[in-house]
């Protein structure tokens, strides 16, 4: 962790993130809440101003709050979807990488299969299909989709690893295969792995604000930055703070979780094994 | 012999966690038009990096220091722009590096390669050059020119590329060779040849050759000088002869000893106690001073260079004129 | 080689079939009534839903189905579009198509000037300031959605400067005008969409490319080609960056799915009249049979892609044996 901190790009990194996970976490404690409606008909499309800093929307909903809680949503859906990915990956990708032969043959071929198919169509053809999911629906669906690269990833760390000496050393003790693989296997995977995982969290967040431009990811009344978006495409040139805000927290969002992902990438790459 | 250049107080410095580190701290020689000299000394005394610093293409954060001074012709190399240094490298002064596998561009053909130096020296047109680029390629020993010329680096067995690199470095008809161990990367047989064709080349263009290496046995035959290199400073330059027959610094002498010989009592293989030291651990005063088996009181300062005449310089109290020295 | 270039081939081939199949059990075995739309403001009666099911062959057993669809791709009919009464999906993916390759393969240009430019510049001068500031900018290029993008472009510089056009890809009374002044005009509703995807997908390249470049640069045949006093220029380009191209072509596999992908986005904000639009309308439409047809397009596409990207790899390197 403090390793991330020296690095300058994590730093900004983390000092970003941070900002925004803030942001989503106090605002309702600060800002007005945003489904409440005072003042339908003075209230819509105001300018930023003191009272609302981001203005407020057609229907009168505070911005910066709506975008706090959109926040929220994103994120909760990006940390549920890239944890069932991460998990997936990680256990096919080692399973693959250990077994070896055909088990290793078969999954890889799927994969390979599957990387075929651009996630977003992945996407489209499940939740396309069935239209309107639940929250809970969606995130399964996008955490299901998004573990092949991060398997191949495993696998290839994998089969780097088992050429080593420590592993042969602990099969050679006759270790049963449980233990080399999450005693041995699994820690030396962890560094790669925790990048994956933050570029993954960027990944998520930008395909639930494409789905739910699409109409397909989160449902209304639920804020979500994709939504909002799209919500705000009549009024872009009367109040055009309500389609910048949300694309702008996008961009910070995934850049901030991006800059984290490649710092952890190169520190990955200069510590040394875990025996 | 008129001298064509002239290297003084040379010194390259690399930024290290703890301060500077200087592998190469203060050497000097000259070359003369024509000559021979061989610059000798184990891995890590440094005598890479000078060669690569007459061409200033010291790898960064390494840096030539202030103070160095570099001339060619009178000319001095460390203030030239970005134009005259392009004309120096390759017209003026030549190099052949170490390992010709990594030193050729594995995606452009052989005769490209030749034909590009020579474009970029001369206003010669695409046929001029291609033409001096097979003759080139003759005049290395490379039989078959034409298909050569259009084979790729790796193609070519390990000599054959070696000789490519000598005629790319001949392209632009430079005054100095530096060859960094040339023939390391390859057979004893071709090595042999190697240096024989560079003797060639010498005498047929009036070439001087600057040959950094770390074997003596190489050095004997063919140079004209001998400079020897130790822990970034040379400690001892002389004629070739003068130096295998009477070495005046104790480091010469050990390694003269060390070579094995084919004639003679059979006795086990001589070798200096210890290793020389890193940039890092540099002892104060000589810093031959540890592993020397002639060491006395003097020795905990930097021993001056004392001329013993006869271009015979070397840089050791021994030698130094008034100092107590046991015979 | 040719055998390995056969097996390459044959390679992509399964790939691409299980690809195929895979899509189509996802599709079919996910809840949801393939001919809702059609129900949904007008109740049918039970007889006239049987034959609209007989009519798109949803009616006989999944295995059937597949058969029939595996089949159908194989032979290249993609079946027929339910929004679009049963005109057949080639047909349709037909027509868009020129659009979308026209947009792709602009915005693959514009991606690959921005990407590389910046990449080897950064790559000339590691650590400076300039390659921390690009650097950022890189991610925030990856990390800029491309429908927000989009609609902010085309609000500025089409709707509030009016230098651009809004919308479409011509004017449509320009029908009749000769063959320049048609092309001029597509060339100006081309600009637009084919920037916002570059914008949004030259990080990538510029992340790989400064890679490589320093890789590249540390080698030493370019230290040969320094020290023989070839221009600075030459050294970059000719030398340096013709060892970099090797690792750069694995982003054609990253390339096409990002295109791809932000083509839907791009396309819709823009009504180009590609590919993109047409999945997007088959979304709101719920017309399945287009909806797998783009996506086994996109798959053959993306799978031509890695495999192009494999043998170009092999032809650039004359050491791997390739025919020179």
């Amino acid at each position: 962790m403090s390793a991330l901190w020296r690095d300058p790009a994590g730093r900004l990194g983390v000092i970003l993130f941070g900002v925004l996970l803030a942001l989503a976490a106090l605002a309702p404690l600060v800002l007005p809440d945003p489904r409440a409606q005072p003042d339908i008909t003075h209230g819509t499309l105001l300018a930023p101003s003191l009272a609302h800093l981001l203005g407020t929307d057609h229907d009168s909903r505070d911005v910066l709050s709506r975008l706090a809680s959109g926040g929220r949503v994103s994120l909760s859906i990006a940390t549920g979807a890239v944890a069932l990915s991460i998990t997936l990956g990680a256990l096919v990708g080692l399973v693959a990488g250990y077994a070896g032969g055909r088990t290793d043959a078969i999954l890889m071929r799927l994969v390979d299969a599957a990387l075929a198919i651009p996630r977003l169509f992945l996407l489209l053809l499940i939740v396309g299909v069935m239209q309107r999911v639940p929250l809970g629906v969606l995130i399964v669906t996008i955490g299901a989709t998004g573990w092949f690269g991060t398997s191949r990833l495993v696998r290839a760390e994998v089969l780097r690893l088992c050429t080593m000496d420590f592993v042969r050393g602990a099969e050679a003790l006759g270790a049963p295969r449980r233990r080399i693989v999450f005693r041995h296997l699994l820690p030396n995977v962890a560094g790669p792995l925790a990048a994956a995982t933050t570029l993954a969290v960027g990944d998520v967040v930008l395909l639930e604000a494409g789905l739910s431009f699409l109409g397909l990811g989160v449902q209304p009344p639920t804020p979500s930055w994709g939504g909002m978006i799209f919500d705000a495409k009549p009024y872009i040139v009367t109040a055009p703070w309500i389609s910048i805000a949300p694309g702008v927290a996008i961009l910070l969002t995934v850049l901030s979780v991006n800059l984290i992902g490649e710092a952890l990438e190169r520190i990955a790459g200069r510590e040394g094994l875990v025996a | 012999m008129t001298a064509l250049l002239e290297v003084r107080a040379l010194r390259v410095s690399f930024p290290a966690t703890a301060g500077e580190l200087r592998p190469v701290d203060g050497v000097e020689f000259t070359v003369s038009r024509g000559e021979f000299l061989a610059l000798v000394g184990e891995s890590g005394a440094g005598k890479s990096l000078t060669g690569l610093a007459l061409l200033r293409l010291v790898p960064p954060p390494g840096r030539i220091e202030r103070g160095s001074s570099l001339r060619l012709d009178g000319k001095d190399l460390l203030t030239l722009d970005s134009d005259e240094l392009r004309r120096v490298r390759g017209g003026r002064i030549a190099m052949v590096f170490q390992d010709p596998g990594t030193s050729l561009n594995p995606v452009l053909r052989v005769g490209d390669q030749i034909v590009e130096t020579i474009r970029a020296h001369s206003a010669k047109s695409a046929r001029e050059a291609r033409g001096r680029a097979e003759a080139l390629l003759t005049e290395v020993g490379l039989g078959d020119a034409e298909g050569c010329y259009h084979s790729y680096p790796h193609q070519l067995s390990g000599g054959m590329r070696q000789r490519v690199m000598i005629a790319i470095a001949l392209a632009a008809e430079p005054q100095l060779l530096i060859a960094d161990e040339p023939t390391s990367a390859l057979d004893v047989t071709v090595q042999a040849q190697i240096l024989e064709l560079l003797d060639d080349l010498r005498t047929r263009h009036g070439m001087a050759v600057l040959l950094v290496t770390h074997d003596l046995g190489v050095v004997a035959e063919r140079a004209d000088r001998v400079a020897v290199m130790y822990a970034g400073r040379i400690v001892e330059e002389a004629p070739t002869a003068r130096l295998f027959a009477a070495p005046a610094h104790p480091y010469t002498a050990e390694l003269l000893a060390s070579l094995p010989r084919l004639r003679g009592p059979r006795a086990p293989l001589r070798s200096i106690p210890g290793a020389m030291p890193t940039p890092a651990d540099w002892p104060t005063g000589c810093r031959f001073r540890p592993r020397c088996p002639r060491a006395f009181s003097p020795c905990t300062d930097d021993p001056p260079i004392t001329s013993l005449g006869g271009g015979h310089q070397v840089r050791c109290w021994l030698a130094a004129p008034d100092s107590q020295a046991a015979p | 080689m040719t055998a390995w270039i056969r097996r390459r081939i044959l390679q992509a081939l399964v790939t691409f079939l299980i690809a195929t199949t895979l899509a189509f059990f996802l599709m079919r075995l996910t809840p949801g009534d393939p001919l809702a739309r059609l129900t949904e403001d007008k109740p049918l009666s039970p007889a006239a839903i049987a034959s609209l099911r007989e009519r798109f062959g949803i009616d006989q057993p999944i295995t059937t189905q597949f058969v029939r669809f595996l089949s159908g791709v194989l032979r290249g009919d993609l079946g027929a579009s339910i929004a679009y009464n049963g005109r057949p999906v080639t047909a349709l993916i037909r027509e868009r198509l020129p659009a979308t390759l026209l947009l792709g393969g602009t915005a693959l240009l514009l991606n690959f000037l921005l990407g590389v430019g910046i990449g080897v510049f950064q790559a000339t001068r590691p650590g400076s300031k300039a390659d921390r500031v690009l650097t950022v900018v890189s991610l925030a290029s990856y990390a800029t959605p491309s429908f927000w993008l989009g609609i902010v472009l085309a609000t500025v510089f089409a709707t509030e400067l009016h230098w651009l056009p809004v919308a479409f890809m011509n004017e449509p009374y320009l029908v009749d005008a000769p063959f320049l002044e048609r092309a001029g005009d597509t060339l100006r509703h081309l600009l637009l969409p084919a920037l916002t995807l570059a914008l949004v997908t030259f990080g990538a390249t510029a992340r790989y490319q400064r890679a490589a470049m320093a890789e590249a640069l540390a080698l030493p045949a370019v230290r040969t080609a320094r020290a023989k006093g070839l221009p600075d220029w030459v050294v970059l380009w000719r030398h340096a960056w013709r060892n970099a191209l090797g690792p750069m072509l694995a982003l054609f596999g990253l390339w096409l799915p990002l295109l791809v992908t932000g083509s839907v986005f791009v396309e819709a904000i823009f009504a180009w009249p590609g590919l993109g639009t047409l999945a997007a309308e088959a979304i709101g439409a719920r017309d399945y049979p287009v909806i797998m047809g783009v996506t086994i397009l996109v798959s053959a596409a993306v799978v031509l892609g890695n495999l192009l990207a494999d043998l170009l790899h092999r032809w650039l390197d004359p050491r791997l044996g390739a025919v020179a």
